[in-house]
């Protein structure tokens, strides 16, 4: 799809009702969305690479790189309750996302716990190397965005904290 | 038993000697959360009754026969994605801390990641946990166990030597420990000193099995390779006839 294909593509859309358009052609991705669609939630997660701006009309295209495919699996599409800022707890490396220090034990820190900076939220492990990962924030984890033993990428939101 | 490190420049002043504990890496947690991290410190025990392995997996060790120990380093200079030089730093000084006590030191290699060989069995290996701010590393507890005088290993452990089924003596613990921290201190330093890329290749060099052509499997089966190196992630760099292919930890396994 060149750039005059993408005019096109949103002028049409700024003539219907539609809100938001997502076209995914083997390694072409695109997404347009309306500026009056601006989806409540600040602070949907998304996979890495790129993030929605949703109060402008925004056209974001990228490759789909294998991993980010990977990523596409079902992400959580029910934000939380509007109008408040939650804090984004990202991986700082790539690796392995462990939510307890050990199989048969219990996780770090579950929904609605309330836990205090230097807190230890789970542990990313990488080449054998165990990285156990402190909150910079004290608050209330809102929601846990990754599942135990899975890959993750740098920067890839792992919790949602309302900070206290 | 006292232990004193009299070689050392700063690891191993401080020591915490523990008669018995379940994992001197929980002890060494434990101890950081109520304490400020010390360069250096040490804590061994002679006896580790659940010593941490892999996740879920345990260390195996008879009491007052080998090295169980754990150290405590504070690497904030060092960036979050460079942090497996710090596993370089602990398995080459290792390496250099063991090499007096055996015969020939060319047997002597680090499995990649961070395993310690004699010829093709098991000597011991290292453990790293980190603490992680920001993007900061805020300390790194380096869990350490060393087979030393132990001669009978379960049937679980087919693979398992020590330094006296090796040279076919008894050896001092603390003499060994002693040279061990001395090695170890001597590439932490270097690695505080930024010198990375020297680690890198001398890492490279005394990996078992480098550009040697052997079995390997992966998801996809058995196969023939030749390990050539590590990325700077720690990522193993193995050749096979037609490509150079790339690894994480546990999805290769040597075939023997």
């Amino acid at each position: 799809m060149d750039q005059n294909q993408i005019k096109e593509l949103i002028k049409l859309i700024n003539q219907t009702e539609i809100g938001e358009v997502k076209i995914e052609k083997g390694d072409f991705k695109i997404t347009i969305r309306r500026k009056d669609y601006a989806k409540k939630s600040v602070i949907a997660p998304v996979s890495s690479g790129y993030m929605p701006t949703p109060t402008v009309a925004s056209v974001v295209t990228s490759a789909v790189t294998q991993q980010e495919k990977s990523e596409e699996k079902p992400k959580e599409e029910t934000a939380p309750p509007s109008g408040k800022d939650y804090y984004t707890m990202k991986s700082p490396m790539i690796g392995t996302f462990y939510r307890s220090p050990g199989p048969e034990k219990e996780p770090f820190v579950k929904v609605g716990d309330t836990i205090e900076k230097g807190q230890v939220l789970c542990i990313v492990e990488a080449m054998k190397l165990f990285n156990e990962i402190e909150s910079e924030i004290s608050g209330t984890i809102i929601k846990v965005l990754v599942d135990n033993h899975s890959p993750v990428e740098y920067d890839q939101p792992l919790f949602l904290i309302d900070p206290q | 038993m006292e232990i004193l490190l009299n070689n050392t420049i700063f690891t191993g002043k401080f020591l915490i000697h523990l008669p018995r504990i379940d994992s001197t890496n929980k002890y060494a947690a434990d101890w950081l959360s109520k304490n400020a991290p010390t360069d250096g410190t040490v804590i061994i025990a002679d006896e580790q009754y659940a010593g941490k392995g892999q996740i879920g997996n345990f260390w195996v060790s008879e009491p007052f026969k080998n090295l169980t120990f754990s150290l405590i380093f504070t690497p904030t200079f060092l960036a979050i994605s460079d942090q497996f030089y710090l596993n370089m730093a602990v398995s080459l000084g290792i390496l250099q801390g063991l090499s007096p006590f055996l015969p020939n030191n060319e047997s002597l290699t680090t499995k990649w990641p961070n395993d310690i060989y004699y010829i093709n069995k098991k000597l011991g290996g290292v453990l790293i946990e980190n603490t992680l701010v920001g993007t900061q590393i805020k300390h790194s507890i380096v869990g350490i166990g060393l087979n030393i005088c132990q001669t009978d290993f379960p049937e679980s452990l087919p693979n398992a030597c020590s330094l006296q089924t090796i040279a076919n003596h008894e050896f001092n613990r603390t003499k060994v420990l002693e040279s061990v921290c001395v090695g170890i201190e001597y590439y932490y330093l270097l690695l505080r000193n930024g010198r990375k890329h020297d680690l890198h290749d001398i890492y490279e060099k005394k990996m078992l099995h480098i550009l040697q052509e052997r079995a390997f499997k992966d998801a996809s089966g058995i196969f023939t390779g030749t390990i050539t190196g590590v990325e700077k992630s720690g990522k193993l760099i193995l050749k096979t006839k037609n490509e150079q292919r790339t690894y994480s930890f546990k999805e290769i396994e040597w075939m023997w």
